[in-house]
């Protein structure tokens, strides 16, 4: 069909126009480090199956071992290694299994942001009032839960519909991590005007998602750990961010986690790595914008 | 047929890449779970839920960990089932006997191991041979795995459903001369009906579920069924990885994948749970890494070679 080879310039620009990326923010990084690490775990567990109405009892097994097994082994390796991570967690898991809200606040040092009520495909909900009906569910829940208002919004499967970016504007959200216009911290534009929001951006390649499960691409946690290494290993010389992303029910098999373990000891070999939440990175990352 | 499920598993695993694609063209998915009540959440998900852990204080004899090694004997039934009769298709399935069966026999003599083999009936039926050979050695259970390898979701229909289970368990009984004690659900995929007509048929235990990588007791709407679950994983499943189109199908690749579940499930002391096919690990790249893999379990101290069976009871006695 390709209906972009006939719009005018003005029509293209219009296009891309809602969600832009502004200026880097990438700043002098606390005590001289020379990078942001940021561990992310998806709490995605059932909420991506329910969503879409699909109630077998075999792949829910699969997901309910994201609370069971996979989330204290995480926690347990982080306890270890005494390092902060981020947990973006739908609102359904945390129904679901609602004890893994207090085994991840115990240790004071990780964050809780928002992924979904229920991991919700916001472009094909395609409903502005829906959206922020279930964004406000999960927020409330959150914040119920741990006693403070949740800073961070990760949109699930990182998709954004047409009427996210001013839904996010309206929740007031410090940061958000969804988008992939770079590797390090940026400000977000929109229509052409900064939102105020900073962004923290994911990728493809840095989410475990992808690579493992039956119809992964490549499910072998060597090879992907080589992956992550080498983007860490870039960003270290860029001196950047590196944002991982992993999900309990994925990174938590005991065939992963190991090399999870050793990826993050190489990590902390080198000298100038700094590991922070991503509320941690985003208020470090906004005040040094706005003294620009 | 496997590959229908595994499209159907493609699905619900893959929710993070499917909007990629579907960004793209901006489409409506129906999103029923949306609009579910947390009452109504956690009444979708309580016909089969994860109860106690039942890994006992210590394996028999001191060991460290359990490991079962077992085999889905499908070799072309699920392909019958779909109404796939291709010859050339159904000949790949034939392997799993001509050549599959006779390495595996081979091998697990060599070092003396048990397996658990989970076949459909009438797999039995087309190789009147494969029921010999593992009769032949009574250290190795046989288990039931549908008749023709059904997919009880796409069935959907409880009579039907049970007719097959009990044509299959008939089948075994009479080939075997005693009632099998161990399920194992086609593709692992139960239907809503699946739990009931186990625990009716008077199972020891299930191998079909994920929730944990130990032995844990299955919970039904609230109430504990008193059925052991010995589950699986795709991780420790040949099939995604070899097929036509499969993720990895590096033998060297998957074996280490497999190997470092086995030292984590050491660490732990759990229980490692296997699953090959015939037609698919008893090619010749492979069955040499499973030898590799057997001795190198082998060459720790501690670690406890066991059927299903064997797992199931011990856990149901230490529970006591």
């Amino acid at each position: 069909m390709q209906p972009g080879t006939t719009w005018s310039i003005d029509q293209l620009k219009q296009a891309v126009a809602p969600v832009r990326a502004g200026r880097k923010l990438t700043p002098k990084w606390p005590n001289g480090a020379r990078v942001a690490v940021c561990l992310s775990f998806d709490i995605d567990n059932e909420s991506p199956t329910l969503a879409q109405g699909i109630t077998l009892p075999v792949p829910l097994s699969g997901e309910e071992y994201g609370a069971i097994v996979g989330l204290p082994r995480i926690l347990a390796l982080l306890d270890r290694e005494k390092l902060p991570a981020s947990f973006y967690l739908p609102g359904v898991s945390a129904v679901l299994a609602p004890e893994m809200v207090p085994e991840i606040m115990k240790s004071g040092r990780h964050e809780i942001g928002v992924h979904g009520w229920i991991h919700e495909d916001l472009p094909a909900l395609n409903n502005a009032s829906e959206e922020e009906r279930l964004l406000q569910q999960v927020i409330d829940y959150v914040t119920k839960a741990i006693g403070k208002r949740p800073v961070g919004n990760r949109a699930p499967s990182w998709a954004f519909s047409n009427f996210t970016i001013d839904i996010l504007r309206k929740a007031n959200f410090e940061y958000d991590t969804s988008l992939m216009a770079m590797d390090e911290p940026y400000e977000l534009m929109s229509n052409g005007q900064p939102t105020g929001i900073v962004e923290l951006p994911v990728d493809w390649i840095q989410d475990d998602g992808l690579y493992f499960g039956p119809t992964g691409t490549m499910p072998s946690a060597e090879l992907v750990f080589q992956t992550f290494r080498e983007e860490f290993d870039r960003a270290y010389q860029e001196g950047t961010m590196f944002m991982l992303t992993m999900h309990p029910h994925v990174i938590g098999h005991r065939s992963r986690i190991g090399h999870l373990e050793k990826f993050i000891s190489y990590m902390k070999s080198k000298p100038g790595v700094w590991f922070a939440t991503g509320e941690q990175i985003a208020e470090f990352v906004m005040p040094a914008a706005r003294a620009k | 047929m496997k590959k229908g499920l595994v499209k159907a598993i493609f699905g619900v695993c893959m929710v993070c890449a499917v909007p990629l694609l579907l960004q793209g063209q901006e489409k409506k998915r129906p999103q029923p779970g949306t609009k579910l009540t947390d009452e109504q959440i956690k009444e979708v998900v309580a016909p089969l839920r994860a109860g106690r852990k039942l890994t006992p204080k210590s394996w028999p004899n001191g060991a460290k960990v359990a490991v079962c090694l077992s085999w889905d004997m499908d070799n072309e039934s699920f392909d019958i089932a779909d109404g796939n009769t291709a010859p050339i298709l159904l000949s790949q399935g034939e392997y799993g006997t001509t050549e599959g069966l006779p390495r595996i026999m081979a091998l697990y003599d060599k070092y003396d191991i048990p397996g658990s083999f989970y076949i459909p009936a009438v797999s039995g039926l087309l190789y009147p041979q494969m029921v010999q050979e593992l009769t032949k050695r009574p250290r190795h259970e046989i288990g039931v795995h549908g008749w023709i390898h059904e997919s009880l979701p796409d069935i959907d229909d409880r009579a039907e459903e049970e007719r097959l289970l009990n044509k299959a368990i008939d089948f075994w009984t009479k080939a075997t001369g005693k009632k099998p004690v161990g399920y194992r659900a086609p593709a692992w995929a139960f239907s809503k009906y699946t739990l009931d007509l186990i625990r009716k048929a008077g199972f020891q235990y299930d191998s079909s579920a994920m929730a944990m990588d130990e032995p844990y007791e299955l919970v039904s709407n609230g109430q504990p069924t008193g059925m052991v679950e010995l589950p699986v994983e795709w991780i420790l499943d040949d099939y995604p990885y070899f097929i036509w189109n499969g993720s990895l199908p590096s033998p060297e690749l998957i074996f280490k994948v497999y190997q470092d579940e086995f030292d984590q499930a050491y660490k732990e002391g759990t229980m490692f749970m296997l699953t090959m096919h015939p037609m698919i690990s008893g090619h010749r790249s492979r069955i040499m890494y499973l030898d590799k893999l057997i001795a190198y379990m082998k060459s720790k101290q501690g670690v406890w070679f066991a059927t299903g069976q064997q797992i199931a009871d011990y856990v149901r006695q230490s529970a006591k």
